[in-house]
């Protein structure tokens, strides 16, 4: 599904160099659900704005479901991030003054769909989340775990073919923190790819693979739960068209 | 389509969003289109062609001929008669008009009414309406100079006989009976350059014209600039004498024509100088429409001024539109970031601005053509000698509604390429 061959990322000012990955290699098979720890500033972020295509490296291979990113376009990379990776952002990033309903459509505008399955794809999105029921609410009426809920469902709602989570529960108490990571085990277990970046090692143990970052490298891999051959089921394939 | 139409809800969005902001930019970037459209206007319709396809082979004719010993006035616009009919029976141009501007009062002869109406007049020759492109309605121009025919134009006609032809019909002129002979279609001529000088380039065309001879003969008034060294009673008196307020046209169609007019004109007025009829140096000049107008300042420096003071006013406004919608377009940097994050390019991102500014851009042609129409008729209140071309035409419309789209992309452009460069990566968490 995801994998990187020697990416290194280094950000470059007038007087210094900061190498934020550095022969970073890694494999992500599908249906995997893989937790990215480390300290503050080894890199986590960097990885996977690399691996969610928002940032470039410097150099390495990237390839994402079969498609080499390196040299696309931007064209091209937004159309990779629309139709294959789902974001989930620590601060939710919805647009406050738009409805539950809108800001699930968002990535579906860009996808080209027609009303009726733009409409098809946000209901089932909204009620895997549980808030079939709130359409026309406002992000400001929502518990923070709500929100959460609401930009897991616009991440699904493309279908993607990986969802990338940044700290997904950092903004969240340990309650709504527990909905939210059951949620997510929830869909991998329907057959998402899932890697997230947390700084909670309780959570990191819960999934498939937990590997560790420090100054930009890979130091640590623990496989807790092997994925199970035949557990893949691919979400577009229980979805309403 | 449906993307566009998408960004059209979304610009909506926008403005429920920020109403504020959008009236600030709006009303920033009309005030300086509505001021430079209005002034505009008056400037295109002062710098218009008043005949085009013509106007470079008809010339106004200037001779040195005052008979004053103080010749302040050197080459003149205005002549002697006996001048004005000397290069007329020439024949040398390839078409010529002489004239006169007058007013008299007019009333249909069979009207049991007695009200008479003041109208402009034009004492000139029956070449006239050849000369100055005049399309007939009815009728056509007189074949007699020394006889009772005349021809009217629209309005009068309009005005008298309700539009209908009334070739044949008879008007009282100033106690007396003529024919109208011809009547003229509906005739705008701005500026009129057959009389631009003297303030009165952007007069209506005439209501009646009338052979000049019978004119001079009936003494009919000149309203216009006159000066004379003789004295006279009477404007029959004046074919002899040294009364300058005729103006002559002619009708030379290539080079050829105006070097043989000019030569016949020197050579006339080297001949006037020899029988001592012409006391100054000899002076001709020819002046072709544009020319023209030129020389009668007909084209108004101060409002040029000013027009492109108020130019440099909408660059102001731009700068300032610019300004307001960079500090937008940093302020909405989440949204459009979000937005590539989830799928969008930098293309329909840009796309989506671009849309953003045409209706912007619409909706400031829309308001600055209110200004620029309530501006207008200020100056119209104000400002007497402007008054006439204080109008918005047709044309202007559409280049304002152009004025207002470049200038909301030009305030748009550079946010939106800015906003487009930013990293990802930093904005969202």
């Amino acid at each position: 599904m995801l994998s990187m061959k020697n990416i290194s990322r280094v950000y470059r000012s007038e007087t210094i160099q900061t190498h934020a990955l550095r022969d970073f290699s890694l494999e992500v098979e599908k249906g995997e659900f893989v937790a990215v720890t480390g300290p503050s500033g080894s890199g986590k972020s960097t990885f996977l704005n690399v691996a969610g295509l928002l940032d470039g490296f410097t150099q390495g291979e990237y390839t994402l479901d079969g498609t080499d990113v390196n040299g696309l376009s931007d064209d091209d990379l937004s159309r990779l991030r629309n139709e294959k990776i789902g974001f989930i952002f620590q601060n939710y990033n919805l647009i406050p003054d738009y409805s539950i309903f809108d800001n699930v459509d968002m990535p579906l505008r860009y996808r080209g769909l027609s009303a009726k399955q733009r409409r098809n794809r946000i209901e089932y999105a909204l009620e895997l989340v549980g808030l079939a029921s709130r359409h026309n609410y406002l992000p400001s009426q929502l518990s923070g775990g709500q929100q959460q809920r609401v930009a897991i469902a616009r991440a699904l709602a493309g279908e993607p073919k990986i969802l990338l989570a940044d700290e997904p529960t950092g903004n969240l108490d340990s309650l709504m923190a527990r909905q939210i990571m059951d949620l997510l085990k929830e869909i991998n277990a329907q057959g998402s790819t899932i890697i997230m970046v947390t700084h909670d090692p309780d959570q990191a143990r819960e999934v498939n693979r937990n590997i560790q970052i420090i100054d930009g490298q890979i130091t640590d891999y623990s496989i807790y739960a092997p994925m199970q051959p035949d557990s893949s089921i691919a979400l577009d394939k229980q979805q309403p068209a | 389509m449906e993307m566009f139409l998408y960004y059209i809800h979304l610009f909506a969005r926008n403005v429920k969003r920020t109403p504020l902001f959008f009236a600030l930019v709006i009303l920033t970037l009309s005030i300086g289109i509505g001021t430079l459209l209005a002034n505009l206007s008056m400037l295109s319709l002062m710098s218009t062609d008043p005949i085009p396809g013509k106007s470079e082979q008809i010339f106004n004719v200037n001779m040195n001929t005052y008979a004053g010993a103080n010749n302040r006035f050197g080459s003149m616009h205005v002549l002697r008669y006996s001048d004005a009919k000397a290069i007329l029976d020439s024949k040398v141009a390839n078409n010529a008009t002489m004239h006169y501007s007058s007013m008299v009062y007019s009333r249909r002869a069979d009207s049991q009414d007695l009200t008479r109406y003041a109208s402009p007049t034009r004492a000139t020759t029956a070449s006239f309406f050849e000369v100055m492109g005049a399309q007939f309605a009815h009728g056509e121009p007189w074949k007699n100079e020394h006889s009772n025919n005349i021809v009217i134009g629209h309005e009068l006609n309009v005005k008298l006989f309700g539009g209908a032809n009334s070739v044949g019909e008879k008007l009282e002129l100033q106690g007396k009976i003529y024919t109208i002979v011809g009547v003229l279609k509906p005739w705008e001529m701005r500026p009129l350059f057959y009389h631009a000088s003297e303030g009165k380039a952007f007069d209506k065309t005439d209501d009646i014209f009338v052979p000049i001879e019978v004119a001079i003969d009936n003494n009919w008034a000149v309203f216009a600039r006159t000066m004379s060294t003789d004295s006279y009673t009477t404007l029959d008196q004046t074919r002899q004498i040294n009364a300058y307020y005729i103006q002559v046209f002619v009708e030379l169609l290539d080079d050829k024509q105006h070097l043989a007019f000019q030569t016949f004109i020197d050579g006339y007025a080297n001949q006037l100088k020899e029988k001592g009829n012409h006391r100054h140096e000899v002076d001709n000049r020819l002046y072709n429409v544009n020319e023209w107008l030129d020389k009668n300042e007909v084209v108004n420096k101060d409002l040029l001024a000013f027009t492109i003071a108020t130019g440099l006013f909408l660059l102001v406004c731009i700068f300032n539109a610019n300004s307001l919608m960079l500090s937008r377009y940093q302020a909405s940097q989440f949204e459009a970031n979000l937005r590539r994050a989830v799928g969008a390019s930098k293309k329909q991102v840009f796309f989506q601005g671009v849309v953003e500014s045409i209706i912007l851009g619409i909706i400031c042609a829309l308001l600055s053509f209110v200004l620029a129409f309530s501006l207008l008729a200020l100056y119209r209140q104000l400002f007497d000698e402007l008054a006439p071309v204080a109008e918005l035409p047709l044309h202007m419309l559409v280049i304002g509604l152009g004025v207002a789209l470049t200038s909301s992309l030009l305030s748009t452009v550079y946010p939106l390429i800015q906003g487009t460069r930013t990293s990802l990566a930093s904005i969202l968490k």
